[in-house]
């Protein structure tokens, strides 16, 4: 007695045509009889890989790309259910199918109701009815990896987008500098007349001194915006060098001393840690970089209560760093994408959300690795943890 | 009201570039200034000027748009020129329709400044 599986919906949507053969069908079935039977039934149709229990089922789909899974429900020591909530954790995008007798039915649907199998087939089934149920199983198969490359360029379409606001925003940061520049020069041509007529009062020439002095800082405005860049692009690989923590930090700490001192308490709470992996430099442009951050994260005029500290403990071979800071916190919504670049929590128009992609960047280059906790107005603690240094550093005094 | 001889009034919120621009349009012609919308049309209140020259990217609820839509219902007779640093304000301003009478993106010639208010 031939049971018929209940018809596929057709599809409304369209699809470009879709060579079955391209897609794997992985069967999993205890009695090897049934295998064979399979792969000769399907087997021009489709590309058909068979497995004889769930363990080599999963070797199967940790190696090839699978795009349906067919399993018996009972098989020994596990269900087909079983197996199917293992790739769902695993291979989501997996169209997952159980083959059930009548009196394994209950089980069946209690799967398809956790959401751990797509759809389940009555045995025993006829050749046609599988054939159709294995080529809508491979249509959604390929429309789910379509919506996820659409989702991926939507992505980064988005990006591209991030990327454009920031070169659009550097473009405003350098047209006033530049605009005084070329006018203070320009007042300086025409009033102390190396074009036309000379005609330097004294007035005039007064006004073209300060007129030198706005070009000047003009300049400097431009020097300093293309400083910040060249930071910002500067490389992040290694550089194979080593470096002791200690110095780092206080080397980071007197570059940025007299903009924390405005506005917090700043405590170094450091033990003797191993050298560890990192370009000296590096380190201290990351240290710089959440000092930076921390102190940005903190309200003004509250210098005495306000606090940033900086941890250095030893971790494994190497060290961990934490730099925490009392401030405002970082959004739940947001915490997930401060890595992510020109993603930015500050209003400033210097800030251009470069400095924790680039921190990033150089940790994982250093092979370490770097997260953040945050609660919302009580602060934010980045750590960052790096490895042990197979050489000390060379430098001069390195001990 | 509004003679050829009026000051030109420039806006802008970045001090180094607006005293950079009077000095070199005090050369020419007179020149008034404010660091702001409101400031500006309290200047315009008081001193009676040919044209308004305004940088776009003020802070929010009073930007370069706000100041010239209070102009054109105030002053009508004043010329409204704009100048921007930024790409994306162009579609803006191409968008606002009478309320501009003239742009100029940041850097500009300062030829270009004095063709655009001779016109």
């Amino acid at each position: 007695m031939w049971r018929r599986i209940k018809p596929v919906e057709q599809s409304s949507m369209p699809l470009p045509p879709i060579n079955y053969r391209e897609f794997i069908v992985l069967y999993v079935d205890d009695e090897a009889a049934n295998l064979t039977a399979f792969r000769y039934s399907f087997d021009d149709e489709f590309r058909v890989l068979t497995a004889g229990g769930a363990e080599e089922a999963l070797k199967i789909l940790s190696t090839e790309s699978v795009a349906v899974l067919l399993s018996d429900q009972r098989m020994p020591g596990t269900t087909g259910a079983e197996l199917c909530a293992c790739v769902r954790e695993r291979y989501p995008d997996v169209v997952r199918m159980v083959v059930s007798a009548y009196s394994d039915l209950a089980a069946a649907l209690d799967a398809i109701n956790r959401g751990q199998v797509t759809r389940y087939i009555l045995k025993p089934w006829r050749e046609d009815d599988m054939a159709g149920v294995l080529r809508t199983a491979i249509e959604a198969f390929h429309v789910g990896r379509l919506m996820r490359s659409l989702q991926t360029r939507l992505l980064q379409s988005e990006q591209q987008a991030g990327a454009q606001a920031a070169f659009s925003k550097v473009l405003h940061e350098l047209s006033n500098p530049m605009g005084a520049l070329r006018t203070n020069i320009q007042y300086g041509v025409d009033v102390l007349g190396l074009k036309g007529t000379p005609a330097p009062e004294a007035s005039g020439l007064d006004e073209a001194r300060h007129a030198l002095a706005d070009a000047l800082e003009g300049a400097n405005a431009i020097k300093a915006r293309i400083e910040l860049f060249r930071a910002s692009g500067a490389p992040t690989q290694s550089t194979g060098k080593s470096t002791h923590l200690g110095r780092a930090v206080a080397s980071a700490v007197a570059i940025v001393r007299g903009e924390l001192r405005t506005r917090a308490q700043l405590h170094v709470d450091e033990v003797p840690v191993p050298a560890v992996a990192i370009d000296p430099v590096q380190a201290s442009q990351v240290l710089v970089n959440l000092l930076l951050n921390a102190y940005e994260a903190l309200p003004e005029g509250a210098a005495v209560s306000n606090r940033i500290t900086v941890r250095v403990r030893p971790s494994g071979t190497g060290a961990l760093v934490e730099v925490e800071d009392t401030g405002r916190g970082i959004p739940a919504d947001l915490i997930g994408q401060i890595f992510t670049p020109f993603v930015t929590l500050k209003e400033d128009q210097a800030n251009h959300g470069l400095g924790l992609a680039i921190v990033r960047e150089i940790i994982e280059a250093a092979g370490g690795s770097i997260s953040v906790r945050s609660q919302q107005g009580r602060g934010t603690t980045f750590f960052f943890e790096l490895p042990g240094a197979a050489e000390p550093p060379t430098d001069t005094g390195a001990k | 009201v509004t003679a050829s001889t009026a000051p030109i009034l420039v806006v802008d919120d970045n001090a180094l570039f607006l005293r950079s621009l009077i000095r070199m349009l005090s050369l020419k012609t007179s020149v008034v200034s404010a660091t702001g919308a409101t400031e500006a049309l309290e200047v315009l209140r008081q001193t009676p000027c040919r044209a308004v020259i305004t940088d776009l990217e003020m802070p929010p609820g009073m930007d370069g748009f706000w100041l010239l839509g209070q102009v054109r219902e105030l002053f009508p007779e004043v010329r409204r020129v704009v100048m921007s640093g930024s790409p994306s304000l162009s579609r803006q301003i191409a968008r606002s329709g009478d309320l501009v009478h003239a742009s100029l993106p940041k850097p500009f010639d300062y030829e270009q400044l004095l063709a655009i208010l001779d016109t």
